[in-house]
């Protein structure tokens, strides 16, 4: 599961050894050292051809004896980190090898590996890397991301998701795409998250508060998607993804090509996504097709010690959205659910007719990283955002057919712009750490429609985080703060609105503590808090939000939500065994949401339910748990459980569209490698997810008490999904086949956090076969 | 120092691009936010011409007498421009894809001779209304979009677009 970053560097020195005749006489001498050039004391090595191992001293040396003639296989690790291989080949003919010796600019060469020194999070996360994420690619961000413990998907159908982390999502959650802090229209439920999956080859869900680091807003976690690096050494590559799913017959082209020259390394990288109508195990969905198509560049270079990166993205997105969701109002809404499936039969089709959406997402992004004499790195980042987002109603208000896409209903257009300056000083004594500041503009331009009025909003931050850690002591420690001001301008005669301006600012705080169980296990430690400011539509709402079929006034007077966040964390390794869990309590003062109000609101399309953005105290409390057991040979069981309860403490009552408690169990057979075919893999999930009872009720005029809302949450269902997969050579190329099966028994259900429930089924079985070259 | 040059050049022409970026054109919104139901040479409104939200609608009452039988229309306007708009024709122009269903509670009210759409299905949007003993109650009037005029309840069909409610005093 947790295949966490490495963060040392091996830089091996074949010293003094090599006496070039007899095998098995040499000698490697190596010692282990951070990016920062500093010893990692105690890691362990273990070679693997030998089955015998080292640990490194205080000083990061360490010394394998009666080497032969060939290449050996070492695995570092530290209690830091995972394992990380490496082969290192043992040739004390070879010349090289005795220049090292004596030549300290020619033993840099030998560094294997340069990555980022990450310190190990005392806040709970999760990663996923390599073969896992591999499984999941084709998908889009939320549905790859509701796998993880703690972490679920807010859907509207299966094109548009949005990740939930212990239950909080939105403004709540912050994303990082490659270090930029993505900024879209996320206000909306269905507002997807503007990424193309396919640039990450790595995404991590930190879970919880998480302002320090990441600014206001991150009160339920951040989600980190984080490109590889370019590689290091000189020459050409690239990698070719296809893929074919039977359920909406998509298809799906993803590659990239990248190369290193004496100047600079780059890579260009672009995908297309096509898919038509999906199906439920009875019937099609009309309108759900969807078409994507991004494309991506990125470079660094060198201009004398200043390392830069540039990074260009574009993602475009079109997506169908289901004519029988898109409702007029209140007794549209009654009639559909009524009715319990779609009102016509719908064929298959690549068409996206309106409704539809069209969003753009643009991200410009320049890092320099400069060493600052023997104190430091000083890392300066400045990027660009536009966002532009487009929706297109069935028809126009008065009635009239509008079927082209010559007029748009609503439309946003929103850019950005970041520029943050973090500064990293090398340890002193036992203490790492860094501070930073950060600077943030952004403009809201509404040019058709809409809910919420113009706005201008810009903010400043500066922060300090120090991590205490001295070896062998099993104690790590850490703390950082960090302070915000966020000023909000909207100008608007329609909400009534002119030339105002709102001032947030505040403190973010967190603690926490890490302590090592030996070799296998860790128990880490959390405290934070965080804060959020109203979002422009909690302020100035003030009309039907369709999609919901309810009347929204927001309060200009809302004040910023503050969260105050701990949790408690275990995580284990062992060669049979690894498992993470986490319990947590997230409270969240003025915690906003929208609350019914007595009496309804009458327009020219009849009567809606109003309801008023107000402010609570929330609860979360929750678990989640993650546990791979070795069984026996290449048989492993899975288990992940994610368990919430969302309390609306002032009320006392329960926070509504909160996921459902969940259980994941899963078996895994990882066959021997067999001649060319290499990792041979099969396993089966079977997720269990209960009928979700805590949600809001009320008292109706007979006496009973129902759900808040137009429909009782749907019935607990049982899903089955399986996946295989394998890598083996086609000619020079390495290539890796997939196969993946959501909803293997094509079951019927209906997930209470999907607003599709209202009108339709789940998606049913859905067959994705997947094909990655790497040359 | 060179190439650092290049990349400020570069992130700056993005940015302008980004500001360049086209705007489309929009044309303004024809809205209905006023339904006027017309009886003989009476005119009853339900107007909220600021949208939805800000000031409550205006909803006037539809004042009849007993024992009568008037043509009726229902005409649906754009109020927010001056003078108002009539939108009326264009739904009339469009009639196979529209229904107005008419739905009294507590008046004496009877509607009949609807008038019909291209293929001779109920339209509704003129008729003759009975006006039945004293009583007061209520009106709405549904203007359905895409109804199925075959089912057996068409006003359960389709969506619907508007949706007012006159309160009715017939002395």
């Amino acid at each position: 599961m947790n295949k966490r970053l490495c963060p040392f560097v091996m830089s091996i020195a074949l010293g003094g050894l090599l006496t070039a005749q007899a095998d098995c006489t040499f000698t490697l001498k190596g010692r282990i050292i951070d990016t920062e050039k500093h010893a990692v004391a105690f890691a362990n090595i273990y070679v693997k051809e030998l089955s015998q191992g080292v640990v490194a001293d205080e000083s990061g040396f360490f010394t394998i004896k009666n080497l032969c003639h060939q290449t050996y296989t070492l695995d570092m690790s530290h209690v830091e980190c995972n394992h990380k291989t490496q082969q290192v080949h043992i040739d004390g003919n070879t010349e090289g090898v005795f220049e090292l010796q004596h030549d300290v600019k020619v033993l840099q060469n030998v560094i294997i590996q340069s990555k980022r020194v990450q310190l190990t999070e005392t806040q709970a996360h999760t990663q996923i890397s390599g073969s896992d994420l591999e499984q999941k690619q084709g998908q889009n961000l939320g549905e790859m991301l509701r796998s993880i413990a703690g972490v679920s998907s807010l859907n509207v159908g299966s094109t548009i998701s949005k990740p939930v982390v212990q239950g909080l999502h939105s403004d709540r959650v912050l994303i990082l795409n490659n270090g930029v802090r993505q900024e879209g229209q996320q206000w909306g439920l269905d507002h997807a998250p503007e990424i193309d999956p396919f640039i990450a080859d790595r995404i991590s869900v930190v879970k919880g508060a998480s302002a320090v680091k990441y600014g206001v807003g991150a009160i339920g976690g951040v989600i980190l998607v984080e490109p590889r690096a370019l590689r290091d050494t000189i020459g050409l590559g690239g990698e070719v993804n296809i893929q074919g799913a039977s359920n909406g017959r998509m298809g799906i082209l993803s590659s990239f090509l990248e190369g290193r020259n004496s100047l600079l390394g780059w890579r260009v990288q672009g995908t297309f996504k096509r898919g038509g109508n999906l199906m439920t195990p009875q019937y099609f969905l009309s309108n759900t097709g969807v078409l994507e198509a991004n494309g991506s560049v990125m470079l660094d270079f060198r201009v004398k010690n200043v390392k830069n990166e540039v990074f260009f993205s574009h993602f475009y997105t079109e997506i169908g959205i289901f004519q029988d969701s898109h409702i007029g109002n209140t007794q549209d809404l009654l009639n559909a659910i009524a009715r319990g499936k779609p009102a016509k039969d719908a064929e298959f089709t690549y068409t996206i007719a309106r409704p539809a959406q069209r969003v753009q997402h643009d991200i410009l992004k320049w890092k320099a990283s400069i060493p600052t004499g023997d104190i430091g790195r000083l890392t300066l980042q400045a990027a660009g955002q536009y966002n532009h987002r487009k929706e297109y109603d069935f028809h126009r208000p008065n009635g009239r057919k509008y079927l082209t896409f010559d007029t748009v209903q609503i439309a946003f257009q929103m850019p950005s712009a970041q520029l943050r300056a973090d500064w990293e000083h090398r340890p002193f004594k036992n203490w790492h750490g860094g501070l930073g500041t950060e600077g943030f503009y952004q403009l809201n331009n509404t040019y058709a429609g809409g809910l919420i009025p113009d706005f201008q909003q810009a903010t400043a931050g500066i922060y300090w985080t120090e991590r205490w850690r001295r070896y062998p002591s099993p104690f790590e420690l850490e703390g950082g703060v960090r302070y915000d001001y966020r000023q909000l301008w909207v100008d608007s005669t329609r909400y009534g609105q002119q030339n105002k301006q709102f001032v947030y600012a505040n403190i973010s705080a967190s603690v926490g503590a890490i302590y090592h169980i030996q070799k296998w296990g860790k128990l880490s430690f959390n405290l934070g808090t965080a804060w959020r400011s109203p979002n422009v539509n909690e302020l100035f709402s003030d009309g039907v939000h369709h999609g919901n079929a309810s009347f929204e006034t927001g309060d200009p007077t809302l004040v910023p939500e503050r969260a105050l966040n701990g949790t408690l964390s275990l995580s284990i390794k062992t060669a049979h065994f690894e498992a993470e869990a986490n319990v947590y309590q997230n409270h969240i003062q003025h915690f906003i949401y929208l609350s019914p109000d007595s009496v309804p609101r009458v327009t020219i399309r009849g009567v809606f339910p109003a309801f008023t953005y107000r402010q609570t105290d929330a609860l979360l409390r929750g678990g989640d748990w993650t546990a791979k057991l070795k069984l026996t040979g290449g048989l492993w069981w899975t288990n992940a459980v994610s368990i919430l309860f969302a309390h609306d403490q002032t009320n006392d009552s329960w926070l509504p569209l909160m996921p459902a408690n969940r259980i994941e169990q899963g078996l895994k057979y990882e066959a021997e490698s067999f001649k060319s075919l290499k990792n041979p893999f099969i396993s089966t999930n079977i997720v269990v997810v209960s009928k979700q009872k805590h949600v809001p009720t009320k008292q109706n005029s007979d006496g009973t008490w129902s759900a808040q809302d137009y429909a009782e949450p749907p019935d607990g269902y049982v899903r089955v999904d399986a996946y295989a997969g394998f890598e083996t050579h086609l000619g020079k190329l390495d290539a890796h086949f997939g196969l993946r099966i959501t909803n293997l028994l094509n079951t019927q259900y209906r997930d209470y956090t999907d607003r599709f429930r209202y009108f339709a089924d789940a998606q049913g079985r859905n067959i994705s076969l997947s094909a990655k070259l790497i040359f | 120092m060179k190439s650092l040059n290049i990349a400020f050049i570069l992130f700056l022409t993005t940015i302008f691009a980004f500001s360049a970026c086209q705007k489309e054109d929009v044309t303004e919104e024809e809205n209905i936010n006023v339904v006027k139901m017309k009886v003989g040479s009476l005119s009853f409104a339900w107007s909220d011409t600021d949208g939805d939200g800000g000031a409550a609608p205006k909803i006037d009452t539809i004042r009849l007498t007993t024992s009568t039988t008037s043509d009726f229309s229902v005409v649906f306007e754009d109020g927010s421009v001056s003078p108002a708009k009539d939108l009326t024709t264009e739904i009339v122009a469009e009639s196979n894809d529209h229904l107005l269903v008419f739905t009294p509670t507590g008046a004496n009210l009877t509607f009949s001779s609807l008038s019909k759409d291209g293929n001779g299905k109920d339209f509704g949007q003129t008729g003759k209304i009975a006006v039945g003993a004293a009583s007061t109650g209520s009106l709405q009037i549904i203007l359905l979009h895409q109804p199925n005029k075959s089912a057996t309840d068409p006003s359960k069909t389709g969506t619907q677009d508007r949706v007012v409610t006159f309160p009715v005093v017939v002395k």
